[in-house]
């Protein structure tokens, strides 16, 4: 006898499985219901990786237009988020590149190295500050990342995916992807550390 | 010896530990890395002020305001889909005319010589027709058969190029 819970999530999982099969034949109200399910949380990583709301939606829309169009090609042993926010990706990519023609992991115009400039026992008034919960600037210091971290930032801290969900996402290797995440954190932290110290934190 | 009262196997492991604090700080290590990172910290007072501060920085980037999708944007992608599914079909459903019209073209094209000899023979006895009646009855055909099927033809060319333009 199966608990309600369990009844429940089997329920659930059985439920999502009927919508991707559907999807695959392309039923409308399975696309739909998909959408509703992954709205906030696939118009959010387009907001972080393009910054602006009406971007932002526009992206979102093709998104959904490409999975209506290569529902047919979709592999039900893949996860089907993965490759939902693989598509996003690319096409979140593809729209970068044509917007801004330099480097997606460019740094900030005042960006030194700061991976490698992070002082390890520097006087912690950052500590201090996000134990206070301030955490408005953290996200103003993550809007002003390169797409590459901010992206990486999104999907683990946001999205809570495990480092293999961000590789099939990013179509990366595992190791890139511990290397990419460790630089965004350390990046961030050297970040909010040169802001408290220059006094530029709103 | 060196200046942080460690020996050089224990620097070693502090360097390779250090690298690995912020993937533990993000919760993503395996087992057997978080298990040497914990055992790290316990001995190693700077690794584990460093390791706070990336846990409160990983803290404070979970605890972020999230933006939610605006409200109508599902149903507005959902038209827009709709819309596209419709052109979609309506294209199919045009590429299968095109193609029974070019169909059409070649077997009212093929059915020339058959028909041709149908004229010259009981047709022009029935009928009493003459040579100039029959040659414009045969010119009027084939005409017909043509400018018909080059007609639609563009005519559905037209509209591609519509449903291209607004899609």
């Amino acid at each position: 006898m199966m608990s309600p819970l369990v009844e429940t999530m089997l329920g659930a999982t059985l439920s999502f499985e009927t919508e991707v099969t559907r999807l695959r034949g392309g039923d409308m109200d399975a696309i739909a219901t998909l959408m509703q399910r992954y709205q906030h949380r696939l118009y959010r990583y387009m907001l972080r990786m393009v910054r602006q709301p009406a971007t932002a939606e526009d992206l979102f829309q093709q998104t959904w237009i490409r999975v209506m169009e290569s529902a047919g090609s979709y592999d039900p042993r893949r996860s089907f988020e993965g490759w939902l926010f693989a598509i996003a990706h690319n096409l979140a990519i593809d729209h970068l590149r044509r917007r801004q023609p330099e480097s997606l992991d460019e740094e900030l115009p005042s960006g030194e190295t700061r991976v490698d400039a992070t002082p390890s026992t520097a006087p912690d008034v950052l500590a201090q500050l996000l134990a206070e919960e301030r955490s408005t600037f953290v996200a103003q210091a993550v809007a002003e990342m390169s797409a590459t971290f901010r992206e990486v930032l999104t999907l683990r801290f946001e999205e809570e995916m495990k480092l293999e969900e961000i590789a099939e996402v990013l179509a990366l290797p595992l190791g890139t992807v511990k290397t990419r995440l460790h630089r965004a954190l350390k990046s961030l932290q050297s970040v909010l550390r040169t802001k408290l110290e220059t006094g530029k934190l709103s | 010896m060196n200046g942080f009262g460690m020996d050089d196997l224990d620097m070693k492991a502090h360097s390779e530990i250090r690298e690995l604090l912020t993937l533990a700080a993000a919760g993503v290590l395996d087992a057997a890395e978080q298990r040497q990172v914990e055992e790290h910290l316990v001995q190693c007072e700077a690794c584990r002020a460093d390791f706070q501060s990336l846990g409160r920085l990983t803290g404070a980037l979970q605890k972020q305001v999230m933006p939610q999708a605006p409200r109508g944007l599902v149903q507005q992608t959902r038209r827009i889909l709709e819309l596209r599914l419709l052109a979609q079909r309506d294209r199919r459903r045009s590429y299968f005319f095109l193609g029974a019209l070019a169909i059409l073209g070649w077997t009212l094209t093929l059915l020339n010589w058959p028909l041709l000899h149908l004229m010259d023979g009981p047709l022009i006895r029935a009928f009493n027709l003459s040579g100039t009646q029959l040659t414009w009855m045969w010119t009027t055909y084939i005409l017909a058969a043509w400018l018909g099927t080059a007609l639609a033809a563009a005519v559905l060319g037209k509209r591609f190029q519509q449903e291209g333009r607004s899609l």
